[in-house]
């Protein structure tokens, strides 16, 4: 019986942060794709921290994913409402298109 | 009085300069004749408080500089000296006021005329009655700020606005030199005040300085340096080419600036620097060998000049040589002397001429001229007085002065002594016919006006000839009233007092009695032989001039000078210009310089640019670009 | 219905060049997160450095519940005010006020006059009457 421990905590965590990174740049169609990538990073430093929190018995990591989740929906509402005002602006919400943020 | 003497014309140019177009045309020029009025009146009497009780004194308006050694005041210093330039500076220029109310009638500018006018007697003012010399350089530029607005007054015509420009640059390059003989003189002495450099001078006598690899005494330098400035501004040999040119501005103009007071500047410079000059043979020789030339050059330029203003200007300039050359053999009271009567009579010449062309609608050719002294009788008669007057004939004002200064010239011991009198002699001679050249082809002879008809003709209004009369009997007397005073031998009292220095007396001995009579003789003389030549028989001239065509056009061109100069400096320095600007500038300076960075910068923004795609996807992978760098380099650590 | 297109995720439009160099990035960092975490080790002051020891008697969310309300209140509120800004922020981002559309308004509804809403005109014979006001 495989016992797990740390290490596989944080190499579930290496896996879904760079699933997360590489879903911000690869992805060209669709921006939602992107506030979930973000979403899926914020999740893997969550991850660590309550591996941590619980490995070296410290409850503090756990608070301070309480606080990174309710950041994390705060950043989704806002994002999610950003998306729309800009659909209805723009017509489209396909990374590709949206290339306004330059000087 | 010495305040009000000073301040009143600048009052005057302020006022009409600044509120010239509220207060209207006439307010001006009246406000600006009155103070100008006003302020030679009170010259007058101080020039009477000098000369009946010996009347010093220096009044410090203001501390200008106060740095260290260098203590130099603001001030009015009133002697002899400056007492008699008070009087010819503020008399012709208040009479030159009057006259322009006349003559600038028809000029939509008074105003501006009139302000630049008071401005020029101010700067004048603060030039002559300085006690130091920086205040007299402050002066000194002054004058040519205002000769260049004056010259170049009508400044829609491309002619004066060159001149002006070329004015102002000769006189660059004699301020040049002036500038650095008051830095020598601070380097050497430590002060510019007169009174303490005057004291310090006999100190310095075998002092030497290396300049420009030459070994001099310390006071040639500053002699000659300061002379330079003093042939810039009185158009002495090699400088005198703007002189001329300046004919271009309005007459009166000519009259007050370009004849009896600016240009006579540099021989009041020579004058008041009397001490240090009589220390210097060097300076004192080459300041008589400038003014002779310059004497004889003029004069014979002025021998075949058509143009009216020119051929007075020519003379101006022979005359001023004249007032050099006696301060040149030491006689520096004569050469005061010749200045006080020129400035009447020269400037009763300029606004005479003035009339005639005012008369002839700014006709200045005299070979376009030719008798209307019957239509102009008194513009001709004011005219031949101040003819009379210049060519020394005997009893008028050019009698007493000139020929003082050939007798001087004749009696002193300098090497050019004998010479110089020759020249005078001669020039004398040719001062006269060229004088009387002018006047019998402007009023005799046939009527050669083609465009205007002569029964047109008629005298300018009184405001223009009454200061016409006012000159003519300042013509007439100031020789005979005020010789025993500049010049006796026999005053009760030393008249210049401390402000000019003679080392040794002047000699009271006479030249021989033929001497004296040669030259008014000799002009006496010419006036029948012009009149024979000009009028009477102008083959002759013709023939003389075909058979000397050469000589003709080589006076006619000025000697070329303008000519030499333009191959000499213009070219060279233009085609330097040129090459600074296209090859220096354009293609090295700015190529690598401002061009260039801003090139490089666009260049290197054009790439930046395409990295700011707008592309958030390319903006992210260029952040984990950065971020897999940064972590490879901290495991590789 | 944007999740509901047709997923196009890599033959994306003629740039696909960069899929490759992407993949490749990420699998380098991958990695060296693993070797990262394989090589990783703790300081070993790192345990006594612990500000809330878990306390085994209580539940998991019994003791961060004890620790949120009592030393982490003034955070814990603030971060309900930052879920509330962000409610807000949504909300004044997305509403629209969209014109056309019909409301009832009572107090319009109740203030009708008998003048606002009739009209009377004398017709004359055979030339009708415009009824737009």
């Amino acid at each position: 019986m495989l016992s797990i421990g740390l290490g596989h905590y944080l190499t579930l965590a290496a896996i879904i942060f760079t699933i997360g990174i590489v879903g911000i740049f690869l992805n060209r169609k669709n921006i939602i794709v992107i506030l979930m990538s973000i979403e899926l990073i914020l999740l893997a430093v969550n991850i660590n921290l309550v591996s941590f929190s619980i490995f070296i018995n410290d409850l503090s990591g756990q608070v301070f994913t309480l606080f990174i989740l309710t950041v994390a929906a705060a950043e989704a509402a806002i994002g999610l409402a950003i998306i729309v005002v800009y659909y209805r602006n723009s017509g489209t919400i396909r990374v590709e298109e949206i290339d306004r943020l330059k000087g | 009085m010495e305040y009000l003497i000073l301040f009143l014309p600048l009052i005057g140019s302020i006022i009409s300069g600044f509120f010239g177009k509220t207060i209207g045309d006439r307010l001006s020029q009246l406000i600006t004749c009155i103070l100008v009025s006003i302020s030679a009146l009170l010259s007058l009497f101080i020039f009477y408080k000098v000369v009946s009780s010996g009347y010093e004194h220096n009044a410090i308006i203001a501390t200008w500089i106060n740095s260290g050694s260098l203590n130099v005041n603001w001030s009015i210093k009133v002697d002899a000296l400056s007492a008699v330039m008070l009087v010819v500076v503020t008399l012709v220029s208040s009479l030159v006021h009057i006259y322009s109310v006349g003559y600038m009638s028809h000029d939509p500018h008074k105003p501006r005329f009139m302000s630049y006018l008071s401005l020029f007697t101010f700067a004048m003012l603060t030039l002559v009655t300085s006690d130091n010399f920086l205040q007299l350089f402050f002066g000194w530029e002054g004058v040519g700020l205002c000769s260049y607005f004056l010259i170049g007054f009508w400044y829609k015509k491309e002619t004066a606005n060159a001149a002006a420009i070329k004015a102002f640059i000769v006189n660059r390059v004699g301020d040049f030199g002036f500038a650095l003989g008051i830095f020598l003189i601070f380097y050497i002495f430590g002060t510019v005040n007169y009174d303490e450099v005057f004291l310090k001078i006999p100190e310095i006598i075998d002092q030497k300085i290396n300049f420009l690899s030459f070994e001099f005494y310390t006071i040639d330098l500053i002699c000659l340096l300061l002379f330079i400035g003093a042939m810039g501004k009185s158009a002495q040999f090699l400088l005198h080419t703007w002189l001329p040119d300046a004919m271009e501005g309005p007459t009166p103009v000519s009259a007050l600036i370009h004849a009896a007071t600016m240009v006579t500047a540099g021989v009041f410079l020579v004058v008041r620097c009397s001490p240090i000059y009589e220390y210097s043979e060097l300076a004192l020789s080459v300041i008589t060998l400038v003014g002779m030339t310059t004497a004889f050059f003029a004069a014979t330029v002025a021998l075949v000049q058509t143009d009216i203003k020119k051929i007075i200007a020519y003379s101006t300039c022979s005359q001023l040589g004249y007032m050099f050359f006696a301060a040149g053999v030491g006689a520096y009271n004569v050469a005061m002397f010749h200045l006080f009567t020129h400035a009447f009579f020269k400037a009763l010449l300029f606004l005479g001429s003035g009339s005639v062309i005012h008369s002839f609608k700014d006709e200045q050719d005299v070979t376009k001229m030719g008798g209307v002294f019957k239509k102009l009788p008194y513009t001709y008669a004011l005219m031949v007085v101040g003819t009379l007057a210049l060519t020394g004939f005997p009893f008028l004002s050019g009698f007493y002065s000139k020929d003082a200064i050939i007798e001087f010239a004749y009696i002193s011991e300098t090497k050019f002594g004998i010479y110089a009198a020759g020249i005078g002699v001669l020039t004398a001679v040719m001062t006269s016919i060229y004088s009387w050249r002018l006047i019998f082809k402007t009023f005799h002879g046939d009527y050669k006006n083609k465009d205007l008809s002569i029964d047109t003709m008629h005298e300018s209004p009184l405001s223009m000839m009454l200061p016409l009369v006012l000159l003519a009997v300042g013509a007439v007397f100031s020789g005979f009233l005020f010789k025993e005073l500049f010049i006796g031998h026999d005053t009760m009292y030393n008249f210049w007092g401390e402000s000019i220095k003679f080392i040794e007396p002047l000699g009271k001995e006479h030249p021989p009695t033929w001497f004296l009579f040669l030259t008014p003789t000799l002009v006496v003389l010419t006036i029948p032989l012009s009149y024979y030549l000009f009028v009477k028989n102008t083959k002759i001239v013709n023939e003389i001039v075909s058979i000397n065509m050469p000589v003709y056009i080589f006076l006619q061109k000025k000697w070329y000078f303008d000519e030499l100069y333009d191959q000499i400096f213009i070219k060279p320095s233009k085609s330097f210009g040129i090459f600074l600007w296209k090859k220096i500038d354009g293609l090295i300076i700015d190529k690598f310089g401002p061009d260039g960075i801003s090139n490089l910068v666009k260049f290197f923004s054009f790439k930046a640019v395409k990295f700011q795609s707008g592309y958030i996807y390319q903006y992210a992978f260029i952040m984990l670009l950065g971020f897999s760098i940064l972590l490879t380099l901290l495991i590789v650590k | 219905m944007w999740l509901n297109k047709k997923n196009e995720w890599f033959n994306s439009s003629g740039r696909s060049s960069h899929i490759p160099v992407g993949l490749l990035v990420s699998i380098i960092i991958f990695f060296e997160l693993i070797i990262v975490i394989g090589g990783w080790k703790y300081k070993p002051d790192l345990l006594d450095s612990i500000a809330i020891e878990i306390n085994t008697d209580l539940t998991n969310t019994q003791s961060l519940g004890s620790v949120i309300y009592t030393d982490y209140i003034h955070l814990f509120q603030l971060s309900g005010m930052v879920l509330l800004v962000a409610m807000i922020g949504a909300i004044v981002l997305t509403f629209r006020q969209r014109s056309g559309v019909k409301r009832q308004n009572y107090f319009k509804q109740i203030s009708r006059d008998r003048k606002d809403g009739i009209e009377l005109v004398d017709v004359e014979n055979n030339k009708g009457v415009k009824i737009d006001a």
